[in-house]
């Protein structure tokens, strides 16, 4: 099931009041965006990204299953279903050493994301329709700018994904606003 | 991709309509995505108003929606500048 931003905020919130230990969730993908103010835009997983993230695994699975969401499922998965995906370094990059930025905060949750050229990077090496959109948006909500996303490019921890990011500036270069 | 004049403007004008871009841009379509950036630089005819109005209505609708989605720099000119000679020399 897809969520917008009034539903992952609610999720989020219940979440936080489900935890009964401090829990810290990175937050990458969409959600950044959703939680952002990016309304046309909505997921059904939800991405941690577990190097930025702190949680007691006992406690975490608990509250997500008391309020109705899946704990990072392997099987088939339901069309209704809402997730919680635990992302590890591997198929997935994201730039290393960033200062993670605070979304939310709600009860026991602290809700963080990448900074938003670190968010536009790891969409950059996908390039998907949907991750063009997205990387447009940050440029144009968070004035995010080509150097800055070159920057990040050269924390990406794998060679391959530094070129491959860098082949698709083209996107990017297309989208920057030109400044004064 | 080479196409006649008039199917690269309905294609152009369909994908600007149904906020399509991104996906023009990840199919690396750039003779396609000068045509739209075109089609939202010039913004819908005014002519258009009389002669249909629903279309007009539509086509500014997807051009402010162009520019909310954060591509407003995205001129036929970037396109040709970023892209290569190749389609400023169609």
């Amino acid at each position: 099931m897809a969520i917008d931003r009034d539903s992952l905020r609610d999720l989020l919130q219940k979440l936080g009041k489900a935890l009964k230990k401090p829990t810290t969730l990175c937050l990458i993908g969409s959600a950044p965006g959703i939680l952002a103010g990016q309304t046309d835009r909505n997921t059904s997983d939800i991405n941690v990204w577990k190097p930025y993230s702190s949680f007691v695994e006992e406690d975490f699975l608990a509250a997500c299953r008391k309020i109705g969401i899946l704990y990072n499922p392997k099987g088939e998965l339901q069309e209704s279903d809402i997730y919680v995906q635990i992302v590890e370094p591997g198929i997935v990059s994201v730039p290393k050493d960033f200062e993670p930025q605070v979304a939310v905060i709600f009860g026991k949750l602290k809700v963080v994301t990448p900074p938003a050229a670190a968010i536009a990077d790891s969409k950059l090496l996908r390039a998907a329709p949907h991750d063009i959109a997205d990387i447009g948006w940050w440029m144009r909500h968070r004035a995010l700018t080509i150097a800055e996303i070159e920057e990040a490019i050269q924390t990406l921890p794998r060679s391959v994904d530094r070129e491959t990011a860098g082949e698709n500036l083209i996107f990017v270069q297309l989208m920057e606003r030109k400044r004064p | 991709m080479t196409r006649s004049v008039r199917t690269l403007y309905v294609e152009a004008l369909e994908t600007l309509i149904r906020g399509d871009v991104a996906r023009v841009m990840a199919a690396r379509d750039w003779e396609l995505l000068r045509e739209v950036a075109r089609l939202a630089q010039e913004d819908a005819p005014h002519d258009l108003a009389f002669t249909d109005p629903a279309l007009f209505r539509t086509w500014r609708e997807a051009v402010t929606k162009f520019h909310l989605a954060g591509y407003s720099s995205m001129t036929p000119q970037r396109v040709d500048e970023v892209t290569g000679p190749r389609i400023a020399a169609e």
